[in-house]
């Protein structure tokens, strides 16, 4: 080919690269094939490297570079990741069927984290209202039959605060699981990197 | 042939060349030709990695109505070269030492 085709097949080959880095690498073949002169112009074709390789080791460096120059991801985009595998899992062309059975692996262990935490806190928030009520009753009982109110108070007070601590240990629960689920899908995230 | 030139080689071969003078493109390819050809590389992405680490600088001068990039060695690229050359220096000894030994200091067996 002559240096006309040679300067094509090259900016075809670097499709992709920044505008201003297809300009410098062809910028310089030209020079090159100006300075080389006419008559040189077979022999320089011959004599530089193919289009594609050159395209190739750019875009390799490129890439590198650019890896490197990313800073480093913030520790509470969590959330966003848990999202982006999900949807990366979906959009990956590892076979539909593999990606949704992962999918559903995941959304499973989402769906039973969060059931299990909204039935603790279903039923620790029941007793402390029981606690409440019971509480409540004694109160009114106790101008008709004092110990008996007093007991109603006491054990109303107790469920109470047991309940308090339950719902207490509940949202630590919770958070923990959501961290829990964040890091493991940190870690498939970077495992697939 | 069968040896490698590796990335580190070729930046040396480049620094090398540019450092005892400016260059524009075709005259640095005839320099360093012999450490290209070896290494079955091409010039440009060698010459666009140095330059994007400071190893290098490119300036414009007109010529004959049309641009030439000239490439400069920095400090930096001056560092680095130095760097390559010691490298290499101690490498190619250490195979030397090795590959080119000829005697063989155990020729006889110990008499028993």
């Amino acid at each position: 080919m002559n240096s006309a085709q040679y300067l094509d097949e090259l900016r075809r080959q670097l499709r992709g690269l920044p505008q201003e880095e297809i300009d410098r690498c062809v910028g310089y073949y030209e020079e090159y094939f100006a300075d080389a002169g006419p008559d040189q112009e077979p022999e320089a074709v011959e004599r530089l490297g193919a289009p594609a390789q050159i395209a190739a080791q750019l875009k390799a460096d490129w890439a590198v570079k650019s890896v490197e120059d990313q800073p480093k991801e913030k520790p509470g985009h969590g959330l966003k990741t848990l999202w982006t595998v999900l949807l990366a899992l979906l959009a990956a062309p590892i076979g539909l069927p593999l990606a949704a059975a992962a999918f559903c692996v995941i959304l499973a262990l989402v769906l039973v984290v969060l059931a299990v935490i909204i039935s603790l806190f279903a039923a620790f928030f029941a007793v402390a209202l029981a606690g409440v009520a019971v509480l409540v009753a004694g109160v009114v009982v106790a101008p008709v039959h004092g110990p008996t109110g007093l007991f109603c108070a006491g054990a109303g007070l107790v469920l109470a605060g047991l309940g308090g601590l339950g719902l207490m240990g509940s949202v630590a629960l919770s958070q923990a699981s959501v961290r829990g689920l964040i890091h493991m899908t940190d870690a498939m995230r970077r495992k697939r990197r | 042939m069968g040896f490698q030139v590796g990335a580190a080689l070729l930046e040396g071969c480049v620094l090398a060349a540019l450092s005892r003078g400016d260059a524009y493109g075709y005259v640095l390819t005839q320099r360093v030709r012999q450490a290209m050809e070896l290494s079955e590389s091409t010039l440009y992405p060698v010459l666009r990695r140095l330059e994007r680490e400071g190893c290098l600088s490119s300036y414009d001068q007109s010529f004959q109505g049309r641009n030439r990039r000239y490439y400069r060695i920095t400090p930096k690229g001056l560092e680095r070269c130095q760097a390559i050359r010691q490298e290499w220096i101690q490498f190619s000894r250490q195979i030397d030492h090795v590959l080119l030994e000829e005697e063989s200091h155990e020729q006889r067996p110990i008499p028993g």
